[in-house]
């Protein structure tokens, strides 16, 4: 049987795209964990950014940098906050999730590679590998809680 | 013996729960089933491709629907 311990997983940062901005602006790094169908439709831009898609997450985590600010993202934000908790689980401190991922990122006009009128919501390659839905993410959760060194002026 | 099924509650996550139980069923074996359907608490078990099992805390699979030489292995390893 795997040895695989229970951890108490506190609840995960998480920050809107505006955030998100100012933060990759001071140096974060983004983690698309889009499969690459989606990051050939349209894909983050004017950042640093890293691949690991959610198929391959679980073999490529240890890609992630530990020493620096992390903001994982995807299309609607369901995914990554499953990847920003097992990089948690994995002992990650500087993590956050992207609030509404991509889809909220183009609705606020971010700079983006490809075509950012074809966004549609990210489909899982599998039923359980990265399910998302929109839906349940129609709230803008501002984070003004957030931990963020830096603070949102305009949120969401 | 306590055996917790980790998914969203979707299909392959279902039949993982109906094999369990046909064998714990045929078997006569004393177990308490539970799913875990929360992400964060999946998560909580170092679990990202479901479904997962875990029995009396210990994950044993993830990532398919178990055979049922697979569950009768992880019983018997237990009895």
């Amino acid at each position: 049987m795997t040895e695989t311990t229970k951890k108490e997983l506190a609840e995960a940062r998480e920050v809107c795209p505006t955030t998100s901005r100012g933060l990759l602006k001071d140096g974060a790094l983004l983690v698309d964990v889009r499969e690459a169908d989606e990051l050939a439709r349209v894909s983050f831009a004017d950042c640093e950014v890293i691949n690991v898609p959610m198929s391959e997450f679980e073999a490529r985590w240890n890609e992630i940098p530990r020493d620096r600010d992390v903001i994982l993202a995807c299309q609607v934000g369901a995914r990554s906050l499953k990847a920003t908790y097992f990089l948690m689980y994995q002992g990650y401190e500087r993590v956050a999730n992207m609030k509404h991922g991509m889809q909220r990122w183009i609705e606020r006009g971010f700079p983006v590679h490809g075509d950012a009128s074809i966004a549609p919501s990210g489909q899982a390659s599998s039923c359980c590998c990265g399910e998302e839905d929109a839906s349940s993410e129609a709230s803008c959760g501002c984070d003004s809680s957030s931990k963020s060194k830096v603070t949102a002026g305009t949120c969401c | 013996m306590e055996i917790k099924i980790l998914g969203p509650g979707c299909a392959r996550c279902k039949a993982t729960s109906e094999a369990l139980e046909k064998v714990i069923q045929s078997r006569g074996i004393q177990a308490q089933l539970t799913k875990v359907e929360d992400m964060r608490e999946i998560v909580s078990y170092g679990v990202l491709s479901t479904p997962g099992v875990v029995i009396d805390g210990k994950v044993v699979h993830t990532g398919s629907v178990p055979t049922r030489e697979m569950i009768e292995g992880w019983l018997a390893a237990k009895h």
